[in-house]
């Protein structure tokens, strides 16, 4: 509860935390905001036509029409929620999964222990971007099969922070004094070790929900992912690389192909760079002596 | 020491071995025709029968077992596979390719651990006061956005409207002068100077500042936050309180004190950066059109070119494993707090 | 610190300095740069079918012939000294026998003189090695009657006699003996997998040799063993001074050239995957001709100091096809593989009426003003326009929603109409004009009754062609760019079961016109075979045929001298192109 004061009176982490909200609402309140004309493909982007050229803003497409006519307001909303969705299904799940693997790992210790790491070491070794565009090159078009590639190669740095964090806290007092009273290995692990690890950890998930909207939009941007017409701010991004040097006489002609998406991309990212950041900052006496 | 840089070193073989097996397993999740992509330049050409006949000839219907025996066999005889994509063999490939990124990165990395060092340093020194926050929002706004959006926008304003930095490694009335160049490393230049010729250096080099203006921009908030943090850190400690009770002035007790304890964790993540930029950033590496491992990497993943996969992903995880091994030792001398185990 | 501050001021004089510097150095009067997607691959004559690899072929590599600019039929001499034909005695009577007099005084660009034997052991090259998926079928089909060199069961359908004869040296000339009457050989020799190697290099750099013993150790060659993968001795204009594979290749004047030699003393073919870097470069002077994709025409017309031009024809037809034999089993595309509202049987598209009324329901019009704003026709039958014996008489259906609301319920006694379908179109993913003409049909389809539903889904390349071999694709859109120009080269694909599309369709009724009509020699007799083709594929509505595109080639003003060289495809030759201040 103190820390949640600290956070609101900081200036910055207070932009982070309404920023969130902001985009929060715009996911919740998408039907309502953006009604879907076909309403079992909500996150189909309705295109009106099929000419390539973008249009500008106009009372039927608030914020313009990429390439395609896909309209864009429409697009930013739903991708709102898409957002969110690959945000934090990715950072959650590779979090437990980071986690389950540090902390067995390291409280089993051992050889066990040394063959884990190796393998963590293995897939650290194969460049995130590049393991995520094969993977999901190979499992084909589409969000999930994106979020699997993500997950697939995401985890590895929660398990070697959990791991580190879990050996650290197992020496101490309070564990060894649960040992004693005869408390078993799941209950030490979970109400004893992890409270007291999970901290770090959970700072750096809350900055890694923003940089995986950024690794799934660059998927996106390399043609990996969700397939054309997707309510996905990626995809409206890779929908302006053509258009963004705007033509001879204006180079800012198609402004509103990259503004808005970039901008909503930038401002979601920032709003939990923003409150992962005061988070570090507010636990920060916390974390001596764990690392 | 020694055998703690051989047990290192012998590691790398696992890892080598691990790798190439998890690639050849994501491999196998793929049916045989998919795989004849990067094999055959236009597949509406082929006649019936054609697909099948090339499936059996590439071996890509074999057991799993079969194919990766096969790839260990070539590679022991030194023979990592051929690149459809590149249509050279893969340690050809490689070699080709890699030096537009080694150049890429060495540049990069010099600016972005200065420019982050500095701001970060003195963002600490200036704790919780306006200064440190506008560093700081600057350098979450830098984090914030995606490479790619960053790399178009410069490429927009630096090419399209002031035409001073062109995409590519270098300029059309240069291309005949490389062809003539003497290759000593592969980097233009470094191998413009060695040349002597001053002018390719210089055509080389502006064709450099646009991506490594990208690049840098994306990189520098993360050794920001390291430099600010460690600082904070380290003024806390009670030897900075005493030099400054001594009465030494403030630049000392910075620059003598405090700075060199706070670059410890710099190193750390400045050699795990440049390790994860040799990989290549395929974004930057596309955008300026500037060719090197990550973008050829970017496409073998698109166009299943296995062998180009696993002959870069090889690679990296080489010069990975040496990096770490190196920065590790690094630590160790620096901090004689840190043990090796 | 106060060094950095130094650094960063450094940085910022010398980027105005090179700036300055730059900017004065921008036109390169004897360089020309072309920017464009995609990469060569193998430039062996034997493999390269693909547009990047053939136009890279063109600038250093030259066949026997060439085709005359402007006409689809008729052609110049070029390593050759004359031009066969029956009036000239050098074609025989029966059209089997074709005698090519062979150029004196050529030299190859390393010096070797061009010989006869040269020409002879070009042809028997690339039939002894005949890759799988290559384009040497074409000569095989009609020097030898096969398609292919093997049998698909480890043995040879040829004897290296017969490949032998088929091309013989007699004094100062090459001979051709055919199979049979091809009204299409020429146009084959003039394209690059007929290219003119020397025999002396070929063999010393560890080619075949040329004998009996050795040649079905080249047979199929995985293309990484081929010695002419990555190195190009030709007689033509230009040499390869540098390739590094997937991005650029410079090309430099031959300065033996037996003709006149080029104005440009050096080519360089840049691969640039980013329009806007690809546009940028245009407008900076960067690069003079530049690879323009179709939507964005429109940025580039509006430039200064630009020339597009427009209209020209392509022999590339874009197809809607419908899978008249599904595989229904572990198929994700046809819902429950039954006629019950929630999927379609294995037969659906075997109903002309199901065809028919999809054909009326797609707004042909509303696709090529929308996505093609214009620059396309809607094709009637498989047959482009241009391409001889082409009906012009044939319309394409109409957009009816009436008519084709008449067919689905005529279509299986009713049923179709009343329980409704389901089902899945596919498309390549990157091709987005396909895409867009199966939104178009979608939307067709799904407006004549809310029943019908029809999802769209883009794969991979790979992956595209696996549902399609397979037989799983009820419906799919892709193109098909012409070989060389004869209508054959469209009936064979589109209407021959033996053709990648109509194969895949499960098609088998043309096969015997369309056989005849590939075999015949050019006249009225032959007309009327196409004729019927093209009624029969237009009557049967086997596929939509939504797109014929006109070509345009973009380049800077200064450029003169742009033909298109091989009329079907849309390539540069940078042999007679010159850049001249304007």
């Amino acid at each position: 509860m103190k820390t949640l004061v600290k956070l609101i009176k900081n200036p910055t982490s207070l932009t982070g935390i309404l920023l969130i909200l902001f985009f929060a609402a715009v996911a919740l309140l998408a039907p309502v905001l953006a009604p879907p004309p076909r309403p079992d493909e909500p996150y189909r982007i309705p295109r009106d036509g099929f000419s390539m050229e973008p249009r500008p803003p106009s009372p039927e497409h608030p914020f313009g029409t990429t390439q395609g006519q896909y309209d864009i307001y429409y697009g930013m909303v739903w991708g709102t929620r898409t957002a969110f969705r690959v945000g934090l299904i990715v950072t959650s799940t590779t979090l437990l999964i980071g986690t389950l693997i540090g902390s067995i790992s390291a409280y089993i210790g051992g050889i066990v222990d040394e063959i884990v790491m190796r393998i963590v070491d293995i897939f650290m070794a194969f460049p995130s971007i590049v393991a995520a565009m094969v993977l999901a090159t190979i499992l084909g078009k589409g969000l999930d099969k994106a979020m699997i590639a993500m997950i697939t190669f995401g985890w590895m740095g929660y398990a070697r922070m959990v791991r580190g964090d879990v050996l650290a806290v197992r020496e101490m007092d309070y564990v060894s004094a649960a040992i004693a009273a005869g408390a078993g290995p799941i209950r030490i692990l979970i109400k004893h070790i992890l409270p007291n690890a999970i901290y770090p950890v959970l700072i750096q998930a809350s900055m890694q929900v923003g940089s995986m909207v950024i690794w799934a939009a660059t998927l996106s941007f390399l043609g990996v992912g969700a397939p054309e017409g997707y309510a996905d701010w990626g995809q409206l991004i890779s929908f302006s690389r053509n258009w963004i040097i705007g033509d001879f006489t204006n180079p800012f002609r198609y402004w509103y192909t990259i503004a808005f998406p970039a901008g909503g991309i930038t401002l979601f990212v920032l709003g939990w760079n923003l409150v992962g950041d005061a988070f570090r900052d507010v636990l920060d006496p916390r974390l001596r002596g764990t690392r | 020491m020694i055998s703690y840089i051989v047990r290192r070193i012998l590691f790398l073989p696992v890892v080598l071995f691990g790798l190439s097996l998890m690639i050849f397993g994501m491999m196998q999740l793929l049916s045989p025709y998919q795989r004849l992509n990067a094999f055959v330049s236009d597949l509406t050409k082929l006649k019936a029968g054609d697909p099948q006949a090339l499936v059996e000839e590439y071996g890509l219907n074999d057991p799993f077992y079969m194919q990766y025996v096969q790839w260990m066999n070539n590679v022991f005889h030194g023979d990592l596979g051929y690149s459809s994509v590149s249509s050279l063999p893969v340690a050809v490939a490689i070699a080709r390719y890699f030096p537009a990124t080694l150049e890429l990165v060495l540049y990069a990395t010099l600016p972005v651990i200065l420019v982050g060092v500095w701001l970060g340093s003195l963002a600490a020194t200036q704790h919780n006061r306006p200064l440190d926050h506008l560093i700081r929002l600057i350098a979450i706004v830098g984090w914030s956005l995606p490479t790619f959006v960053a790399g178009l926008l410069v490429l927009m304003v630096f090419y399209g409207v002031l035409g001073w930095f062109p995409p590519g490694r270098i300029g059309t009335q240069a291309t005949g002068t490389i062809a003539e160049l003497k290759r000593y490393t592969g980097l233009y230049t470094v191998d413009a100077l060695l040349n002597g010729d001053f002018k390719l250096f210089l055509d080389a080099l502006r064709h450099l500042v646009a991506p490594v203006f990208t690049l840098s921009f994306v990189s520098w908030a993360l050794i920001l936050r390291i430099t600010r943090s460690s600082m904070l850190e380290t003024l806390r400690q009670d030897y900075i309180t005493t030099a400054r009770a001594k009465g030494l002035p403030e630049r000392t007790v910075m620059r003598k004190h405090a700075r060199r304890n706070a670059l410890i964790p710099v190193i750390t993540t400045g050699g795990l950066m440049m390790a994860g930029m040799i990989g290549g950033d395929v974004v930057v590496e596309t955008v300026f059109d500037y060719k090197g491992i990550g973008w050829w990497a970017a496409e073998a993943a698109r166009q299943f070119d296995f062998p180009a996969i696993i002959g870069f992903a090889l690679f990296n995880a080489t010069i990975l494993v040496m990096i770490n091994l190196v920065v590790d030792l690094l630590y160790a001398l620096v901090d004689p707090r840190i043990r090796l185990q | 610190m106060r060094y950095c501050r130094v650094w960063i001021v450094g940085i910022l004089l010398t980027a105005v300095t090179w700036s300055v510097y730059g900017a004065q150095t921008v036109k390169n009067p004897d360089t020309l740069v072309y920017a464009r997607t995609g990469r060569g691959m193998v430039l062996d004559p034997a493999y390269a079918y693909d547009g990047p690899t053939l136009e890279m072929m063109i600038q250093v590599y030259e066949c026997l012939i060439a085709y005359k600019d402007g006409a689809a039929n008729e052609f110049v001499p070029l390593l050759a000294s004359q031009v066969p034909t029956v009036q000239n005695g050098l074609v025989s009577g029966d059209l089997l026998t074709y005698r090519f007099p062979i150029r004196k005084g050529v030299q190859f660009s390393n010096g070797s003189e061009l010989t006869p034997e040269d020409v002879e052991y070009s042809f028997e090259r690339v039939m002894v090695m005949d890759p799988t998926g290559g384009p040497i079928w074409m000569l095989l089909e009609m020097l030898l009657g096969v398609i292919s060199t093997r049998d698909g069961e480890g043995g040879y359908t040829v004897t290296f006699k017969q490949i032998d004869k088929a091309v013989e040296v007699e004094g100062d000339m090459v001979v051709f003996h055919l199979a049979k009457p091809s009204p299409f050989f020429l146009q084959i020799l003039a394209l690059p997998w007929c290219s003119i190697v020397d025999k002396e290099t070929v063999v010393s750099m560890g080619g075949w040799p040329g004998t009996e013993e050795t040649w079905q150790d080249y047979n199929n060659l995985p293309p990484e063993k081929s010695v002419l993968r990555e190195t190009m001795i030709g007689t033509g204009p230009f040499v390869l001074e540098s390739w590094t594979p997937g991005v650029e290749a410079v090309f430099v004047r031959n300065e033996n050239y037996w003709r006149e030699p080029p104005t440009l003393k050096r080519a360089i073919i840049k691969r640039v995957d980013e329009w806007s870097t690809r546009r940028l470069m245009l407008a900076n002077g960067d690069a003079d001709i530049v690879e323009v994709p179709h939507p964005f025409l429109s940025q580039v017309e509006a430039m200064e100091g630009v020339r597009v031009i427009k209209g020209l024809p392509l022999f590339t037809t874009y197809g809607i096809h419908f899978n008249q034999n599904i595989v229904v089993q572990d198929n994700q595309y046809v819902g429950s593989g039954k006629l019950d509202g929630n999927g379609i049987p294995p037969d659906f598209f075997s109903d002309i009426n199901i065809r028919k009324a999809f054909s009326y329901a797609f707004n042909g019009k509303q696709y090529i003003q929308d996505v093609w704003s214009g620059d396309a026709i809607q094709l009637a039958s498989c047959i482009p326009k241009g391409m001889k014996y082409f009906d012009p008489n044939l319309e394409p259906y109409p957009y009816d929603p009436e008519r084709a609301e008449y067919y689905f319920r005529k279509a299986f006694n009713g049923e179709v109409w009343d329980k409704g379908f389901r089902l899945t179109f596919l498309a390549m993913s990157g091709d987005e004009v396909s895409k867009a003409a199966l939104e178009v049909l979608e939307l067709g389809v799904e407006s004549v009754n809310p029943k019908f539903h029809i999802d769209i889904q883009t794969l991979q390349m790979g992956a595209f062609v696996q549902e399609i071999l397979e037989h799983k694709a009820p419906v799919f859109a892709w193109a098909w760019t012409a070989d060389f120009l004869d209508p054959h080269n469209f009936t064979q694909p589109y209407m021959h079961s033996t053709g990648f599309y109509a194969g895949a369709e499960g098609i088998k009724e043309y096969d015997d016109l369309v056989e005849q009509g590939g075999s015949m020699p050019d006249g009225q007799a032959r007309e009327v075979i196409y004729r019927a083709l093209q009624c029969l594929c237009h009557q049967d509505a086997i596929s939509i045929f939504p797109a014929q595109p006109l070509a345009w080639h973009v380049e800077r003003t200064w450029v003169q001298g742009w033909y298109r060289f091989i009329p079907q495809w849309n390539l540069t030759y940078f042999y007679p192109l010159r850049k001249v201040e304007s």
